[in-house]
This record gives structure tokens, sequence and C-alpha cells, in this order.
């Protein structure tokens, strides 16, 4: 890389500064100025330029302005650099000190980046994107130090400040930022993925469950075999249950049939009993018309015997009652009718005596008969039509009686074989039955309850156990990503260790013999070297420390020996900008200083900003086989500002 | 010191490793990604991590099957 242009507009002591560079890159620029002039602001501007900050101070810290005093016109201060690689791009880097915002002109601060890159010479310049990525890749901020130099500030590196900043160029120089960066992230996820580990540790757990869901499988087996026990045997009672209500509708129907035969069995009673009433009216009846009967056959026996009587011309006898019964006896009259004192036929007799013999004492005639034969014919039928009457009803109730009488024989074949005893230990059967249904029913439904609990708990345990379960399969990932991670950061660590180490003793070597090529009297020093601490030990010829002991040119020989040793051990071909190399050097020191840049910086640009007395021929002599470009800066003291005049 | 020298290094101490290759990925990834969000380097070491278990699964039935 080299730098062919430095433009600076209303930048501190330059109003307008342009210092060319254009040439070969093996060119070596000179610059000279006073104490004051501005050598260090051009390292300043260079760094503000590409990082938005100066090397030797922090604005925002000092309260400096970056501004120029005296601004020759309103334009915002810039600077601007034109960097060509060795690729042949060339970029234009371009810093403005505005608002980023407003970009209105202001006095310190970051300020505007812009980029622009020329891919060949014939092609013009194109604004890149993004102006930050493009130096953060190309011109990262890490190899600042080995190649804008402040001799003084260097030797703070073994001197002031300690080892922390020489181990912090050494690492930048061996480019392990990245790698660096790499064991951070992998340090970083590994963390992550330990710490999610902790919360996914469930083999105990996932353990306990699977034995817990084991027992309640057991536990649900017996409890299903029992429900299925319970089942069977209440579809087993249900069964016998149903037998037992064939029995008994069979018994109810018997039981029906036997109401009918005490209901048929009743009346069968009430009818015999209505028919005897019956029979005993009919009996009665048959009494009170016997002596109707027996009165008139006995008026018409005495009628045949008047009858004759007048036939024959004689008297008929005198009425009397054994006259009548005879008469009755003779006519067949009496058919068995006892006509024993107080009896009916008798006393009819009687009343019939009594009154013919009071109706004619001159003796009976036929007409005199037939008043009380009509009488008698009309008791007789009177007593007739209720006998007939009797007759009937006895009659339909015989009838009746007969029907009911086979009704009950009917009913009497139906009861036949059924027995009370029977009925009772069948109804006692079924409530036993029925109860231990009910207990069987209870049993069933307290197992299945217990079964239905049991399932909800083996369910729940196997969806936590699924759960944990997948949790252990993401731990097991983890567990993976983990020994990943680790066996990275055991590699990356080693690359990293050995890559320090190597680069480490490569800085070491080559400051060692750069220090002794700088110094006329080297044979003062046993050794200088960086140790496994990134201290910087110089030894004297006894092997005693002395660092602290060295002369302040003997710090710049050692600071410069380790810019240049980090430049050359980083393998960049970047430019080396030296400010004040040899200033504090006396003569014969700093030929050989500048031998040894000339004869070591050899393909990169060399850039030297010296003060008036450290610049002389010596250094033209070293630098014979190069072409030296020469500027001077110069100040004026009334305006407070620098000019750059080309010398040659 | 180069890049170039670092995933040489890298290749050095793990050749022809699972390992080696995918800590290679995640140190170019790093050069590339320099401003990248830690959690977007998470995701790409998922992606380098699954590209190791499918390596490691390559290599593992190589060796069962010799």
């Amino acid at each position: 890389m080299q730098i062919l242009r430095i433009r600076m507009h209303n930048y501190r002591q330059y109003p307008d500064l342009d210092l060319t560079m254009e040439g070969d890159e093996r060119d070596v620029l000179l610059l000279v100025a006073r104490i004051g002039a501005g050598k260090t602001n051009l390292l300043n501007a260079a760094t503000w330029c590409l990082y938005g900050k100066e090397l030797m101070f922090d604005s925002s810290d000092t309260g400096l302005t970056m501004r120029s005093v005296r601004p020759v016109d309103d334009a915002a201060s810039s600077v601007e650099l034109r960097i060509k690689f060795q690729d042949g791009r060339e970029a234009l880097v371009l810093r403005e000190l505005v608002d980023p915002m407003t970009l209105a002109p202001v006095h310190s601060g970051v300020g505007r980046l812009t980029v622009q890159e020329s891919r060949s010479e014939a092609e013009g310049f194109e604004p890149v994107a993004s102006a930050d990525d493009w130096v953060k890749r190309y011109l990262p901020q890490r190899i600042q130090p080995y190649f804008l130099i402040n001799a003084e500030r260097v030797i703070q590196f073994s001197s002031d400040t300690g080892a922390l900043p020489v181990q912090k160029a050494v690492l930048q120089i061996a480019q392990i930022d990245t790698l660096e960066r790499l064991v951070r992230h992998l340090e970083t996820v590994r963390g992550d993925y330990i710490q999610k580990l902790r919360t996914q540790k469930v083999d105990a757990a996932t353990e306990q469950l699977s034995t817990q869901i084991g027992t309640l499988d057991q536990q649900i087996t017996t409890l299903r075999a029992d429900v299925d026990r319970h089942k069977d045997e209440i579809e087993l009672l249900d069964a016998n249950l149903a037998q037992n209500d064939d029995d008994l509708d069979r018994l109810r129907q018997g039981s029906e049939a036997i109401s009918r035969f005490r209901s048929v069995e009743q009346r069968y009673s009430d009818l015999s009993v209505q028919y005897e009433g019956v029979d005993r009216s009919l009996n009665a009846q048959y009494a009170q018309v016997a002596p109707f009967m027996f009165a008139k056959d006995a008026l018409t026996a005495l009628a045949g015997s008047i009858t004759r009587a007048l036939d024959q011309n004689i008297l008929p006898p005198p009425v009397s009652l054994d006259y009548l019964e005879s008469l009755l006896a003779s006519n067949e009259c009496l058919c068995g009718c006892s006509l024993a004192p107080g009896s009916p036929h008798r006393t009819t007799l009687e009343e019939l005596v009594e009154r013919m013999a009071g109706s004619s004492a001159r003796g009976l005639r036929l007409n005199e008969l037939r008043v009380p034969l009509s009488l008698l014919e009309r008791g007789r039928d009177s007593a007739l039509s209720g006998l007939d009457h009797l007759k009937q009803e006895a009659r339909d109730l015989l009838g009746e009686l007969e029907s009911v009488g086979r009704e009950l024989e009917k009913a009497r074949d139906e009861v036949e074989g059924l027995k009370e005893e029977d009925i009772r230990s069948l109804l006692a059967a079924r409530r036993k039955a029925e109860e231990r249904r009910r207990e069987e029913q209870r049993l069933h439904d307290q197992k299945s309850y217990q079964l239905g609990e049991a399932q909800k708990a083996r369910d729940n345990l196997q969806a936590e156990l699924k759960r944990k379960l997948s949790r252990q399969e993401t731990a097991k990932e983890f567990a993976t990503a983990i020994e990943f991670a680790s066996q990275c950061l055991e590699v990356a660590e080693q690359a990293y260790s050995e890559i320090a180490l190597e680069t480490r003793q490569a800085v070491s070597a080559k400051l060692r013999e750069l220090f002794f090529e700088m110094h006329w009297a080297s044979e003062k020093y046993r050794d200088v070297s960086i140790d496994e601490g990134y201290t910087i030990h110089v030894l004297d010829e006894s092997g005693q420390e002395a660092l602290a002991a060295l002369s302040d040119g003997e710090k710049v020989i050692l600071a410069i020996a380790f810019s240049q040793a980090l430049s050359e051990v980083s393998g960049f071909e970047l430019p080396m900008v030296f400010d004040s190399p040899f200033v504090k050097l006396d003569k014969d020191t700093k030929i050989l200083v500048a031998e040894s840049l000339a004869k070591h910086v050899t393909n990169r640009q060399l850039m030297l900003l010296m003060k008036p007395g450290e610049y002389d021929q010596t250094i033209e002599a070293a630098f014979t086989s190069r072409t030296l470009k020469e500027w001077m800066l110069v100040p004026d003291s009334e305006t407070r500002s620098t000019s750059a005049v080309r010398k040659d | 010191m180069s890049n170039a020298s670092v995933v040489r290094k890298i290749e050095q101490l793990a050749p022809d490793s699972a390992v080696g290759d995918c800590l290679r990925d995640l140190f170019l990834y790093e050069l590339r990604n320099v401003d990248k969000a830690n959690l977007q380097y998470k995701d790409y070491f998922k992606t380098v991590l699954s590209n190791f278990a499918r390596r490691q699964d390559s290599e593992l039935s190589e060796q069962v099957s010799e």
C-alpha cells in the first residue's frame, strides 16, 4: 500500500496543504519541519481521516479544536488521503469535519467519512456504499501501530506502560484478534448451552416417572381385571334376574289365576247361597200353592159328589170334614198331603167346611160352590204365578251356577301345581340376587372410578415423561453442542497460543537483530527479547536487566527496532511513517538507524518526518539506492499556518 | 502473519477432522462478519453444529462399513 497524496483543508495549522507522493512505492518521503510546524499533526490528520480519532490527541478529551484557527474559507475542515493498493486499486478517503446530521462545519469530532474507489487507472472513482465498512475491511485500525509510528510513543511500549501495549501490538500483528473473538464467541455459546443444559437435566426424574408409570400400569391391569370380573358377574346376575323376572311373571300370572279362581269360587258360593234362598222360596211357594190345589181338588170332588147325587135325585150328604176327607181319598186327591191336625191342608179343609156349613143348612148347592171355587182358583193362579217366577229364577241361577262351576274347574286346573312357598322362595332369591347385583354394581362402579383415576394419573405421568424425555433429547443436543464447542475451543485456543507464541518469538528475534544492528556498541548487551509475559528485556553483558537504564537514544533505537520488527513480522506491505526518529540520536547511531531502515524497509513506502537538525547528508547517504522526495513544512507565525514546499 | 496462517494453523492442529473443518468455517464466518451480533453468530454456530453432526454420522457409517 502506498499513500500517494495527503490533502488538508482548514485542518489545524494547515489552511490548505497538498502533499503529493506519486511515484514509485519505493520512494522515500522526507518531510522536514521545525518544532510546532505540524509534523505530528500530519500523523494525526492521517489517523483522524481513517478512524475519526487523532493518533496523539483525543480532541474530545483535550478540548482542542481540529479546525484551523484562521480558516481560509467557510468550508469545513477536511483531510483526504489518496491510497494505492498493490493490486492497482486506488481510493480517495475523505473525512470532513461536519455535523453528520446537518453537515454544518464543526470544530472537532468524528465528522463524516466518504470513500471513492477506482478499480484501475482507466476507470474513474466511484463512491463505495459504506465508507466505514470499507476502512474496516482494507485498513483496519489494528494495523495503525505499525505503519504510523511516533518514536516517542513507541518507546512507551517498553518503558512507561509496561507489557500490555507490547502484547497488544504483537497480538495485533499476529492477526489473531479474529481468532480471539471466535474463542470468546465459542466460550459464550458453550456457556449458554451449559446454562441451558442445567435446566434440562432430567435423567433421575424420568426414571422415577417411569417407575411410577410401571406401578400405575400394574394397578390399572389389576383394576381392569376387577372391573371385567364385576362386569361379568353383573351380566350373569342380570341374566339370572331376567330369568327370575320370567318366573315372577309366571307367578304373577298364577297369582292372577288364583285371584280369578277365588273370585269365581266366591261367586259360585254366592250363587249357591242365592240358589238355596230361591229354593227355599220355591218350597215355601209350593207350600202356599198346595192348600189351594188341595181345596180345589176337595171342592171339585165335592161338586162331583153333588152332581152325582143330583143325577140320582138324592140329597148330597152334608158337608163335613170327614166327608171331604173320604171324598178326597176316594178321588185320590190327597196326593200324599197330610191331613194331620194343624197341617195346612187340614186347616184349609177346616176353613172350607166352616164356610160352606154356614152358607146353607138345607143342603149344599152347586152354585154355592162356584164362589169359593173361583176364589180358590184366583189364589191358586196367584200362587202359581209366584211359583213360575221362582222356578225361572231358580233355573237361571242353576244355569249360572253350572257355568261358574265350569269356570271354577278351569281355574282350579290353572292353579294346580302352584305353591305359595315356591313364590316366596323365588322372591327371596330375587331379593338376594338384586342385593348382590347392587353390591356388584357398587364394586364395579368403584373399581371403574379407581381405574379411571389411575388411567388419568397414568396419562398425566405419561405426558410428563414425554415432556421430560423431550427435554432430555434437547439436553443431549445441548451436550453435543457443548462437546463440539469444547473441541473447537481446544483447537482454537491452541492455535491462538501457538500463533501468539510464534509471533512473539519472531518479533523478539527480529527486535534483537535490529537492535544490535542499529546499536554502535552492541557488545554492551547480551540479549534483547520479549518474554512470555510480553515484557521487553534488555540484558547487559553481565546478564542484568538494563531496560530502565537505557539512554534516550537507546530507547529510540529499541522503539524503531520494535516497530520495524512488528512491521516485518506482520507481512503487510504497509507504509512506515516515522515521526522524529533521529532527534535523540548521535550522528553515528543516526547513520546506523538510517542504514538499517534503508536495508530493511525495502518493499514499502517509507516516510520520515524530521526536524531540521535530524536531517543531514548522512540520511541522504543512507538512502542512496532510493529516490528521495523532500518537502519542507514552512510555518507562518503571522497567519499561524503551515504550507509545504517541495525541495526538489 | 495472516488470516491464511490462522487457517493453516487450524488445519495443522486438527487435520482431516470434522472439528477442524467446522472451526475453519467458524473462523471464516468471524472474519466476514466483524460487526455481526452475537445472536447471528449463535445461528451460524447451530448451522456448523448440524454440519458437524452430519459429518460425524457419515464418518461413523464409513467406519462401520469398513
